[in-house]
């Protein structure tokens, strides 16, 4: 990378430092602290729950997904909207009216206190191990593209937040990620430039698309009806909607943000911000890659963006197969990028028989170098041991380090670490926030000073940075079991939601119903993801009904026996 | 008071139209530009 890219890197993070640590207006207090004196505007707090939500897993990852895949990932997102709306509806009047510091301290004025430590609990125990891995895999890929040690990128990421986080708490975390977001769009924004200028001269943005688009990466909506497929119109809108209701309703690094708006209007208006700007945001992002996958058409394309598997496999016992390989691909993605010619030229003349056959040949050249690249990836699976080895995360670091102009460089990957930072700061500061309200000042100390819960919830957070700091590091030993443990949170999403609902709609549930109902929900998706193939997303829902249904019966068996 | 209160809940419900209706728009959209696309 050139130096002024490592200064832009290098101003961003000593600005985010100096700008975290100065916002620490009434955070001497235990409500300035945690809830920023319940005060901030709804603008801010929507950018905030926004940045939260894109995590660099989201710049580097669903880049490289609609790269790969195009832009099916979308519907993941379809039913967000809904879900702010019934939110605004139910839970958020009512935390805000509770005034609660913790989404679970409710639970207790509603239920008891094992059903409010058991929620906090499955929440610290999932946020703070997936929050490992929000820190461990962008940290893995700029290490490689910034060609430092995994631990010195880890640390790049960690230390600072902590420090903001600390000292600043949820206000510093709040208006830090507001700028972070900026960046993060300003950067996105400078890509799409970029990669449309980067095209060909005689290739229009409209034939790229089209390109695009005959490979079937442009496809937005699968209505096909099937459990086992991740992404179709029905998991996205059905299964997602569960899982949006119960992370921005129930997971508390969502509900702290809108509990620092000052009233119930303007926590409505921070989460409905989301709802209009998520999906065209998320739609900027797999359109990225979508772009990617056109340049790379025709600018001379890595078979793997890895570069440091790439080289192990140039020098390694596979050298022979891997060069073998290589030629293939580099016959393959001519002829590809030929057909692509063909293809746009017949579209600028509008000549419909030819673009019928360029298209055609198209997509026969685009499969044969798919091919290719899954023997390379099935080469270095083999030779790494990881079964489940892929590089699509590096596909966006690769393009951004080797074809971006110099400047553009520094910025993006700020924005990378801009994307991590804001996630890490949000579920920092939730982590603190739960162990001290729901177990240290529940059942340590009830009674004591601003001065001392504040001590306690700043040792609490850079407990939590560096436990995670650990996990991330271990995390890149763990391979494709990353994978496991991202999806760790999900398993319990849906029965949290299950118990919020059964405490908002349902008055003559128990607390007895309420606990029971919610070691079922568990014990339901556990069976569930162990016996069927049945997708994650549709975990929520079964982890829901299975809580309400055992709830509402226990709940009537506890009522009779009383 | 009733007033007042039919008042702000026309106004909130306007809000959650707002955003339903745009939500359709932007499916549509999405939709269009799959099938203008493949």
């Amino acid at each position: 990378m050139h130096p002024v890219d490592w200064a832009i890197i290098a101003i961003y993070l000593v600005w985010m430092i100096w700008d975290g640590l100065r916002l620490t207006k009434r955070s001497h207090e235990l409500e300035g602290y945690f809830l920023g004196g319940r005060s901030l505007p709804w603008w801010a707090v929507g950018l905030s729950v926004m940045a939260t939500q894109l995590s660099a897993v989201t710049m580097i990852g669903t880049t490289g997904q609609g790269y790969a895949d195009g832009m099916r990932f979308l519907q993941f997102y379809y039913a967000l909207p809904i879900a702010m709306i019934v939110l605004s509806l139910t839970l958020v009047p009512f935390f805000h009216n509770a005034k609660v510091y913790t989404a679970y301290e409710y639970l207790e004025r509603r239920f008891d206190v094992k059903t409010r430590a058991l929620t906090s609990l499955l929440f610290l125990m999932s946020r703070s191990l997936a929050l490992g891995v929000v820190i461990s895999a962008p940290a893995v890929v700029l290490s490689v593209v910034m060609g430092i040690s995994v631990t010195s990128t880890v640390l790049l990421t960690a230390v600072p937040t902590i420090a903001y986080t600390m000292f600043g708490g949820v206000q510093a975390v709040a208006w830090t990620d507001v700028k972070q977001m900026v960046l993060i769009v300003a950067g996105l924004a400078a890509a799409v430039v970029v990669l449309v200028l980067g095209l060909p001269n005689d290739v229009s943005t409209v034939e790229a698309l089209r390109l695009a688009g005959s490979t079937g990466r442009l496809q937005t909506f699968d209505f096909t009806w099937d459990l086992t497929n991740r992404y179709t119109f029905w998991s996205g809108t059905i299964a997602a909607l569960f899982l949006f209701c119960s992370y921005f309703g129930t997971d508390q690094s969502q509900v702290q943000r809108y509990l620092t708006t000052s009233s119930v209007d303007e926590a409505r208006g921070s989460l409905l911000m989301s709802a209009y700007w998520k999906i065209p945001l998320q739609a900027l992002v797999l359109l990225v890659g979508v772009l990617m996958f056109v340049y790379f058409v025709f600018a001379p394309s890595p078979m793997l963006f890895n570069q440091v598997h790439e080289r192990e496999m140039r020098e390694g016992p596979a050298a022979a197969d891997y060069s073998a390989l290589e030629q293939r691909f580099e016959a393959a993605t001519a002829s590809r990028a030929a057909a692509a010619r063909v293809a746009s030229r017949a579209e600028s003349v509008g000549d419909t028989h030819s673009l019928t056959v360029a298209s055609a040949e198209f997509k026969k050249r685009e499969a044969e170098v798919r091919a290719i690249r899954g023997e390379a990836l099935a080469l270095v699976r083999k030779a790494t041991g990881d079964a489940a080895y892929n590089d699509v995360n590096y596909v966006f670091p690769t393009f951004i380090t080797q074809h971006m102009p110099t400047g553009i460089v520094g910025l993006l990957i700020a924005a990378i670490f801009a994307a991590a930072m804001s996630t890490i700061a949000g579920e920092l500061s939730a982590l603190s926030t739960a162990t001290v309200i729901d177990f240290y000042r529940r059942f340590v100390r009830q009674e004591a000073s601003d001065a001392h819960f504040l001590r306690v919830s700043r040792i609490a957070t850079v407990f939590w940075g560096l436990l995670a700091s650990i996990v991330a590091v271990w995390a890149v030993e763990l391979g494709s079991l990353i994978e496991v443990v991202n999806q760790f949170g999900s398993y319990f999403y849906g029965s949290i939601l299950g118990v919020f609902i059964l405490a908002v709609g349902f008055p003559r549930a128990t607390a007895n119903g309420a606990f029971v109902g919610l070691i079922a929900g568990m014990t339901a998706v556990g069976f569930a993801a162990t016996y069927t193939n049945v997708e994650f997303l549709w975990h929520n829902v079964t982890g829901a009904v299975a809580v309400v249904v055992v709830g509402l019966l226990v709940s009537a068996f506890d009522r009779r026996s009383k | 008071m009733w007033a007042l209160r039919a008042h702000y809940t026309a106004v909130v419900t306007r809000s959650y139209i707002r955003v339903l209706v745009t939500w359709v728009v932007v499916l549509a959209a999405l939709y269009a530009f799959q099938v203008l696309f493949s």
